[in-house]
């Protein structure tokens, strides 16, 4: 069979297999198992965007200008980084209000207006019919070329080739993606089948290139040198991509703008979309497939560049292979390039022909009365032959467009030309997602001015360069206004002429956009829809937006008409479910069902419509934008309220979490108060309890021995003396804590203090055979302070030591030094010290260390809560830590006082 | 914001940077002196770089 023969049985075949696995996934659908609800096969539908351009365009820009095709995928690299904010947000308004395409989408945002959806599909038509040429253009002209290489072929001898693949893919486009009418509905067995095509080009390119990289040449190196060979090294510069500084910058920013703007993927990345978190992995992932898909560009182009083919650089992916005599290969890359084709016609001829339907055939046949549409019973027929036709025009046009225009450029310049009148739609996608004031005249202006700039500085070169228009219109201006040239608008020179148009077009757009916005007051439902959509993530519950009356009967009927009996049946049936029983015919149906039916029908008619429609069956009104801006305001205030309610409850929490904390506390000091309650009362009790005994015995024994008596009385009087001081320990505190403790505050020096203490516990000392060692600092040592309470808090540290002191060898060091701008003195001893965790326990009222420890104390254990008290009153500070000498060190601080001092004044 | 969107918003600009004509200018000037192919290999090692990165950012980001 001849080449080409082989070449168009491949592709009915190609094209059959696809439908066998469109029928797969929808089948699968059906069954509840859906085969793309998952990262990778939603990653692999963005890659529709990798079209016949990707093909053959790409190598045949690099086989011209080198790195030029890079901008291209670079920008939608870029753009991925950012699914995270702004395709994200995208989804999560489209999932809400049941968005059916690019149209939809801006259209409701803005007021719901069937204008500004009529005029974003008109831009989306006649920008994609360049792009649709493009597809015709690249696989006419691999077929053609075949066809030379097929002598046998008389078949196909004066055939219009170009024509021939318009009408096929239009017949599998119409077969394929028109099965339903509901276009929100995920057409899974679709996304299956371009996810597949994608893997198919994809292994295409790259076995295309290992072959021709590795077995046509031997590797990178001998391209390289065959290149230098031919002259054409610049090819791997700047220079040789023809770009200037600013046309690199502008076509990555317009590729990353067409990403999201360009109706296919508007349609795989958004309305196909099965869940929310797919996108995350697509970050990643998409660019990755890109990379992969360009890895081989340059060096195919270069080989073809080597190769010295001849013919059109766009055909160097099929010529090279043909010229190297493996025809095998040539149709792998015929293959690879037909099914880049084949998926971009189908996702866009889906995407368009919805919108077409949707947003400017069914809102005029509508509106037209003498087609009395009213009384149709089943107006879902008439929907899908409106989609179907709008396929058949769609490609018809790009045929067109192919005849006039499109085989005089390269793929990758008509490419770029219908991005550019794509990225018309960016502003009103940005502005409408996050600035709340962007208006629709502002919004219908800017569109309007951008749209008609672009056919300016664009399309009427294109046509002067084709001889449909005059070509001094080109070169000296309209009316000779050498200002106005479209190709050097007002002077604007030195840009590629994609970038120059992008720049005057989007000027246009989004100068009077904002413009008219800021001039201009929003309407209510503007300013409603406006909300919704920039608040999307805070304003997701559901709107009620109909008041009155409509019969159950009467909506079904209306659903019938449009969708069909079988998907009105099932609005129904979801309303039956929600609500838990059906409605019967003659019964009201309340604002839910109302709401459910209007967007079932926006799913078929695009919003707009829907509302129009649904109005006509409601009794009474639709509820006013006034009525609903104040529900939204009331819910507003009720959410506020709530919040701070919420905020209150937390603020409660937290008091009742510190008031039973509190009480905690108060219990454990209760605890604490009436232990020391029973130590004190012990502690009473025992001298007592001797006082009492032996006072009894002296009083009950006059014939005591004298040596016996005084022994007896000795007894008594310790006791008694001990018995005051725990009753002045007692007193010291409760005065000290209830602030009535009288100071007798004067300078007072530390040094002399310190002997003196010193002095008055050697008894103490030489009772426990410890030895007492004092290193005072000399030099002055004037503090402020109560005299006898320092002279106590010292000797309570001391008499504290002694307690602690072993059996034998028992040593207490007594340590005076000055610091800066304090005195600091330390009692240590060679004890068994105070374990780390105890250390400020020892310091707290109530409590005494040997509580926790295992001997018993030795005292009141209120020696040191009085210390700390007495040396916080004076500004200093107490503390434990270990001592050199193995045990405890008891240390406080006092401050030096500064000269003017009013107590040393006074002195 | 998420600690995944400040370091898509940091890869971003670091892409950015990158791929920006001077950075790219000085490339090419290098390239006067070094290998005819830097220019290429340097955009596909800058771009498979970036990839990497966001592939990190966004795995991280699941797993925290």
């Amino acid at each position: 069979m001849a080449l080409v023969g082989t070449a168009l049985t491949l592709s009915i075949l190609y094209l059959a297999a696809l439908f066998a696995v469109a029928s797969f996934g929808d089948r699968r659908a059906g069954q509840g198992r859906s085969v793309i609800a998952n990262p990778y096969v939603y990653t692999l539908s963005l890659a529709v965007y990798c079209t016949a351009w990707t093909f053959f365009g790409s190598v045949g820009l690099a086989a011209t200008g080198g790195l030029a095709f890079m901008p291209v995928y670079l920008g939608p690299t870029l753009a991925a980084l950012l699914f995270a904010f702004v395709l994200r947000k995208i989804l999560l308004i489209t999932k809400a209000y049941g968005i059916t395409s690019i149209a939809d989408f801006i259209s409701a945002r803005y007021g719901k207006s069937g204008l500004l959806a009529g005029l974003v599909t008109i831009v989306a038509v006649v920008g994609t019919v360049p792009y649709m040429s493009i597809q015709l253009n690249a696989v006419a002209a691999s077929l053609e070329l075949m066809l030379v290489h097929s002598p046998n072929a008389a078949f196909m001898t004066g055939a219009d080739s170009a024509l021939l693949v318009a009408l096929l893919l239009a017949v599998f486009s119409i077969l394929f993606g028109t099965r339903h009418i509901d276009a929100t509905e995920h057409h899974q067995g679709m996304v299956l089948a371009v996810a597949v095509e994608s893997i198919v080009k994809l292994l295409c390119f790259v076995t295309l290139g290992v072959v021709v990289t590795f077995w046509l040449f031997d590797g990178p190196g001998a391209i390289l040198e065959g290149l230098r060979e031919a002259g054409r090294g610049d090819l791997l510069t700047l220079a040789g991509t023809g770009y200037g500084n600013a046309d690199w910058i502008l076509l990555t920013a317009l590729s990353a703008l067409a990403m999201l703007v360009l109706p296919r993927q508007f349609q795989v990345a958004v309305i196909e979309n099965v869940e929310l978190p797919h996108v995350r992995r697509s970050i990643w992932l998409f660019p990755l497939y890109l990379f992969a898909i360009n890895l081989f560009v340059l060096p195919i182009a270069l080989a073809g560049v080597a190769s010295a083919l001849g013919g059109s650089p766009d055909s160097i992916v099929v010529a090279l292979p043909l010229a190297a005599g493996h025809d095998w290969l040539a149709l792998v890359a015929y293959l690879g390039g037909f099914s880049a084709a084949t998926a971009m016609v189908i996702v866009e001829t889906v995407a368009l022909s919805t919108m077409v339907s949707n947003d400017l055939v069914m809102p005029v046949l509508l509106r037209i009365k003498a087609l009395r549409l009213e009384r149709w019973h089943d107006l879902s027929r008439l929907i899908l032959m409106v989609r179907r036709v709008a396929i058949l025009l769609v490609l018809l046009l790009g045929y067109v467009f192919f005849q006039l225009i499109g085989n005089r450029y390269g793929l990758a310049s008509i490419g770029l030309i219908a991005f550019c009148a794509m990225a018309q739609l960016a502003p009103l996608i940005i502005a409408g997602i996050y600035w709340r004031e962007a208006a629709l005249p502002g919004a219908v202006l800017g569109l309007a001015a951008g749209f008609a700039v672009w056919i300016y500085t664009l399309i009427v070169p294109a046509m002067a360069g084709t001889g449909t228009l005059s070509i001094t219109l080109v070169t000296e201006g309209p009316a000779g206004i050498g200002l106005l040239r479209p190709t050097a608008l007002f002077g604007l020179s030195g840009l590629h002429p994609v970038s120059h148009a992008l720049v005057w077009s989007l000027t246009a757009n989004v100068g009077l956009l904002v413009l008219v916005s800021l001039l201009v007051r929003q309407n209510k439902l503007e300013r409603l829809q406006a909300l919704l959509f920039v608040d999307v993530e805070s304003s997701r519950a559901s709107t009620r937006l109909w008041r009155g009356e409509a019969q159950v009967g009467a909506l079904l009927d209306l659903l019938r008409r449009f969708l069909g009996p079988e998907r009105a049946e099932a609005v129904l049936a979801s309303d039956a479910a929600a609500r838990g029983r059906a409605l019967a015919r003659d019964e009201a149906a309340d604002a839910a069902l109302v709401q459910l039916s209007e967007r079932g029908l926006a799913r078929a008619l695009g919003a707009a419509s829907a509302r129009v429609v649904v109005g006509s069956v409601v009794r009474g009104e639709v509820m006013g934008p006034d009525e609903l801006m104040e529900i939204l305001d009331e819910t507003q205030k009720v959410l506020e309220y709530s919040h701070r309610l919420e905020e209150k409850s937390l603020a409660l929490e937290e008091a009742t979490g510190e008031l039973r904390r509190a009480n905690e506390r108060l219990q454990q000091l209760d605890r604490l108060k009436d232990d020391f309650i029973a130590t004190v009362s012990h502690e009473l009790r025992t001298p007592l309890t001797s006082i009492r005994s032996f006072s009894e015995i002296l009083h009950d024994t006059p014939d005591l021995e004298p040596a016996e008596r005084q022994h007896f009385l000795h007894i008594v009087i310790r006791e008694s003396e001990r018995l005051t001081r725990l009753i002045n320990d007692v007193l010291d505190l409760s005065k000290i804590e209830s602030g009535r403790m009288e100071w007798h505050v004067g300078p007072c020096d530390l040094r002399d203090t310190v002997q003196e203490a010193v002095a008055a516990s050697e008894g103490l000392m030489a009772e426990k055979k410890a030895r007492l060692e004092c290193e005072l600092e000399a030099g002055a040592s004037v503090v402020v302070c109560d005299r006898d309470r320092l002279l106590q808090v010292l000797i309570n540290l001391l008499s504290n030591a002694s307690k602690f002191l072993p059996a034998e060898d028992g040593r207490v060091r007594l340590i005076m030094r000055r610091h800066r701008d304090r005195f600091e003195v330390r009692v240590e001893d060679n004890g068994p010290g105070v374990p780390p965790a105890y250390r400020e326990a020892v310091f707290e009222k109530f409590r005494q260390v040997s509580d926790d420890l295992k001997s018993r104390p030795k005292g009141t254990g209120l020696g040191l809560p009085i210390s700390r008290h007495i040396i916080e009153h004076f500004g200093g500070r107490i503390w434990v830590e270990d001592a050199a000498l193995g045990g405890a060190a008891l240390c406080f601080t006092l401050p030096v006082p500064r000269a003017d001092h009013p107590a040393l004044a006074a002195e | 914001m998420s600690d995944r969107r400040r370091h898509l918003l940091a890869l971003l600009t670091a892409a950015v940077m990158l791929f920006s004509h001077p950075v790219l200018q000085l490339v090419d000037a290098l390239a006067v002196a070094g290998p005819d192919w830097l220019l290429p290999a340097y955009l596909f090692a800058a771009w498979a770089a970036v990839i990497l990165a966001a592939a990190l950012a966004v795995e991280r980001g699941r797993r925290e």
